[in-house]
């Protein structure tokens, strides 16, 4: 089946961020993104979209890649920005009825917007930069230490993998639903968009009654091969720390407490 | 209605799925698409549809070139019937009655013209009425699969494509369905397009057969020359010859007698073989 490229899919460049450990890009993405929140300067603003400018160049994606990935947000990034411009208090400078426009609002807006979608685009280096599989690894050995206190690290990272491992399965079946319409007349992609999301209702239940009966089928197929009986599993490919790990780790550390710093002295 | 494709090239994103294919499909006849698995038979039958966009080359329809847009994209062709490879998977209405109606509301059919085709259609593929408020989830596979058939049939299609129809069924569901198609195509004077893996399949029912291989044509041929006279080319296409061919060359082998043969269907094999075996066995005891 001739799928296009799915947002967030694994994209091959060969890049120095595609070789970091899973465990590297998911602490500096974490620290990274905590020190978004904490923007409050015009200032911190550029300074950390410059960084994230500077990332997407080093994976070597082409940014319409990125582009597409925020396509689908756009009613929310401008819902959130209306809101905030309708709703915050301070100085109006437009009114209509009970609807005020303030310069805060404005701010605020523009603030919030710009947040999202720079923590968009930090998640979508994470997914385009590293195969579904290996941060499902990564994020389990991450976990580890949570498994001393009893909690199911490995069932939570077979349950992942699994959920990774049916999406292409998911958009297949997906793919011959709407093929099947289409030989009988009915081009889904023909409709305009409210029209097209109505279109895809009725899909839903062959799809999920597809789903439900998949997961009976493998979940048998993982009770047959014993799963759960023995020792813990091992795995096949280890992760190792390198040294371009550690530097990647030091360098959001210092640009996170940068941002930090430029907001305490709000600069 | 005559189908042909000249220099047909389709690309999968990085990857030619079919190169350079120019074929003819007469009407009224049983032709048989085969090749291994990823040689690009099921792509060809689905540019025949008008479902999936060419890359290069043309599509006529008695001698008219199809119009395509400028992603290569033609209209899908509504007097094509096209039932996919295991057809229950494709079955997404609620009911058997609203499954079987889909295409025709597309048409804009009258209620009573769809009700009316459902009662003519059912009995040929041979379920009743009472199934049509079930779920056809609620189904047994080979009910589904005859939901699926009837739902292309209510069209009325003028040619037929079949993708793998006797995949998942058992010997005598496989005879029944191939049986079933064979008497639907004879009587109703129909085209009917056959993607099989299955060359015994191929050999007993085909009047033509295009032979894939790597998204590449390597030939359309008669089934006596393809598997007579050209088997090597079955061989190099990763195929094997029908258990009757094999059979008769064994014979051929054991004889030493070049048998004659003007069909590959394999009652037809089996008359000119046996003569000659027992003619064998009484030479030799």
């Amino acid at each position: 089946m001739a799928n296009p490229v799915l947002i967030g899919q694994y994209v091959e460049t060969h890049s120095i961020i595609h070789r970091l450990d899973p465990r590297t890009k998911l602490i500096s993405l974490f620290i990274f993104m905590l020190s978004l929140i904490w923007l409050n300067t015009g200032i911190s603003y550029i300074v950390a979209s410059l960084f994230v400018v500077m990332i997407v160049g080093i994976t070597r994606i082409p940014v319409v890649i990125f582009w597409r990935g925020l396509i689908p947000l756009v009613v929310i990034l401008l819902f959130t920005f209306v809101y905030n411009m309708l709703f915050t208090e301070g100085s109006i400078i437009w009114s209509w009825g009970w609807l005020h426009i303030t310069i805060e609002g404005l701010e605020n807006g523009v603030r919030l917007v710009w947040r999202i979608i720079l923590l968009v685009i930090l998640a979508a280096i994470l997914t385009l930069t590293t195969k579904p599989l290996t941060l499902a690894y990564g994020l389990e050995k991450l976990m580890y230490p949570l498994g001393k206190l009893n909690v199911p690290i490995e069932q939570f990272s077979l349950m992942i993998v699994i959920a990774i491992r049916f999406i292409p399965t998911i958009l297949e079946e997906l793919e011959r639903i709407l093929l099947a319409q289409k030989a009988r007349g009915y081009d889904i992609t023909t409709l305009r968009l409210p029209q097209r999301v109505l279109a895809y209702i009725p899909i839903l239940v062959p799809l999920l009654f597809m789903i439900v009966q998949r997961a009976e089928h493998l979940s048998d197929a993982i009770d047959a091969r014993a799963y759960g009986k023995g020792k813990g599993r091992t795995s096949y490919r280890q992760l190792q720390w390198q040294s371009i790990d550690y530097i990647v780790m030091i360098i959001a550390i210092l640009i996170a407490l940068g941002l930090l710093l430029l907001n305490i002295m709000k600069i | 209605m005559v189908y042909q494709l000249q220099q047909v090239s389709v690309r999968y994103q990085d990857h030619h799925a079919l190169q350079d294919i120019s074929c003819t499909i007469e009407a009224g006849q049983w032709i048989s698409v085969i090749g291994q698995t990823g040689a690009g038979k099921s792509t060809l039958v689905q540019v025949l549809k008008g479902l999936i966009p060419l890359f290069q080359g043309e599509y006529l329809v008695d001698d008219q070139t199809v119009a395509t847009d400028a992603k290569g994209k033609v209209k899908v062709r509504p007097e094509i019937g096209y039932v996919f490879q295991y057809p229950e998977h494709q079955l997404f209405e609620t009911t058997v009655a609203k499954e079987l109606a889909f295409a025709p509301k597309q048409q804009r059919w009258s209620a009573s013209e769809i009700k009316q085709r459902i009662t003519a259609i059912l009995p040929q593929v041979g379920l009743s009425e009472d199934i049509l408020e079930l779920a056809p989830f609620q189904l047994s596979g080979g009910q589904k699969r005859r939901v699926a058939l009837a739902s292309v049939l209510m069209m009325n299609p003028q040619v037929l494509i079949v993708d793998e129809p006797t995949a998942g069924l058992d010997p005598v569901g496989r005879t029944d369905m191939l049986q079933w198609l064979q008497q639907w195509q004879q009587q109703e004077n129909r085209t009917l397009i056959l993607v099989s893996h299955h060359m015994d399949d191929v050999a007993q029912y085909s009047d033509e057969v295009l032979l894939l291989h790597q998204g590449r044509l390597i030939g359309q041929y008669d089934p006596v020359t393809l598997f007579i006279e050209q088997s090597h080319l079955l061989e190099q296409s990763g195929l094997v010859l029908p258990e009757s061919i094999q059979l008769l060359k064994l014979i051929e082998q054991c004889s030493g007698q070049k048998i004659e043969i003007d069909s590959c269907r394999e009652q037809d094999i089996f008359a000119k073989i046996i003569p000659v075996w027992h003619r064998k066995e009484q030479t030799f005891g």
